[in-house]
């Protein structure tokens, strides 16, 4: 076999290994480069064409497993290293929001013609940026307020449920954004650093809120084009086009949430403020009753 | 080190323990090993090694067994550290191998003479 193959195919499987983490390829892709070419060198010379697609069926498993296992743990030792993730988790899942809302006006674009969700996507995707911004910069996204805003998620379905889950889940909602900026003041927090928390909760809640909408107005528009109720409303509504129709209601609610969000934050934060207070005022109380005489 | 080696560690410090080796001359040894063909590939194997420098099992070595032989080759050797997990290893292993051993199992496998 020409000594050109397999040079080139040293060549494809030093490209492959760009998919191993940085630390890891910095250390080992000249050294892991080198054994493969000695391999496929050997086994080429030993049984030719053949010998070379046997090291591939060896080599693409083998690199592509252990890729993946050396990733997670890339991941896990950052996780457990670093006290950042929070803030990129919140600005991640904003800029998926932003991008899914830009799919969908590329998939579905009749709204785009009309002025009113022109200037609404827009504004949408502005503050959208905005959210991203704060969720990335905001002193108060921690762990504890944006895995509370991402608890809030699961609970937005039971919202379109009728009672009793539905005002259950709202006051639910209620009580995470409080405890957000509840817990940073019991545990001795400032005010501002508890509403901070609340709001961080509140805009990663409604950002999860606006991303499960639009995934799932994306994912199952072909059954809401024969749900009656869908139809029903669209008919009222005298839209020209059934799939923006869709997108579009499905958009609505997380405006709504989005622009609700930081005046719930802030409200609820002081309510969990108020509360954080008494709390700690509690607990020092029984740490002088219980000190020795 | 008490913790039991995963397969690829342990062959791999068999397979430097009695001189320096490169990554290719390490899988060469493995793939001869009984039940080890193609079991060890490229990046299991750099994997593997990374964890046992780190864990100073084994070292880089600068000496190169071979006069002329490829300068970007990187070689591995045993360290003292290295030698006694592999051999802590092995005594697992006969301990795994005479509990075997000891039960009918073992007796069942082996082949009986025909009369």
């Amino acid at each position: 076999m020409d000594v050109r193959a397999v040079h080139a195919s040293s060549r494809v499987y030093a490209a492959l290994l760009w998919f191993l983490p940085v630390a890891f390829r910095r250390e080992f892709a000249e050294p892991m480069r080198q054994t493969f070419a000695d391999l496929t060198a050997a086994r080429v010379a030993d049984a030719g064409p053949r010998g070379m697609v046997g090291v591939w069926r060896r080599a693409l498993p083998d690199l592509v497993g252990g890729a993946a296992l050396e990733w997670a743990g890339t991941v896990a030792r950052a996780a457990r290293g670093s006290t950042s993730w929070p803030r990129y988790a919140g600005a991640a899942l904003a800029v998926a929001a932003a991008g899914l809302l830009l799919l969908s006006q590329a998939l579905y674009p009749a709204n785009l013609r009309r002025p009113e969700y022109l200037w609404a996507y827009a504004g949408l995707l502005a503050a959208l940026t905005g959210v991203a911004l704060v969720l990335w910069r905001m002193r108060g996204s921690s762990t504890a307020a944006v895995s509370l805003g991402l608890a809030i998620c699961p609970l937005w379905p039971l919202m379109y449920t009728t009672v009793p889950a539905a005002p259950v889940a709202l006051s639910a909602v209620g009580v995470l954004i409080a405890a957000a900026g509840g817990r940073v003041v019991a545990r001795g927090g400032r005010l501002t650093a508890g509403l901070s928390a609340s709001l961080v909760c509140a805009l990663t809640g409604a950002v999860g809120l606006l991303l499960s909408n639009e995934t799932y107005s994306l994912s199952t528009m072909g059954a809401l084009r024969h749900d009656s109720g869908y139809l029903a409303e669209y008919l009222h509504s005298g839209q020209t086009d059934l799939a923006a129709y869709i997108v579009g209601e499905s958009v609505g609610g997380g405006i709504y949430a989005i622009l609700a969000s930081p005046v719930l934050g802030v409200a609820l934060g002081l309510l969990g403020a108020v509360i954080g207070r008494i709390v700690r005022a509690t607990r020092r109380a029984d740490t002088v009753t219980r000190a020795p005489r | 080190m008490d913790d039991p080696l995963s397969d690829a560690a342990f062959h791999v410090l068999l397979a430097v323990a009695d001189r320096d080796r490169h990554g290719y001359e390490i899988m060469q040894l493995i793939d001869r090993e009984p039940g080890m063909a193609g079991r060890v590939g490229t990046t299991t194997l750099y994997r593997t090694i990374r964890q046992l420098l780190a864990l100073g099992l084994v070292v880089e070595s600068e000496r190169r067994p071979e006069p002329g032989d490829d300068q970007r080759r990187r070689y591995y050797g045993i360290t003292g550290a290295g030698r006694k997990a592999a051999q802590a290893e092995i005594e697992r292993l006969r301990q795994r191998l005479a509990a075997a051993e000891a039960t009918s199992l073992a007796g069942a496998r082996t082949p009986r003479l025909a009369h």
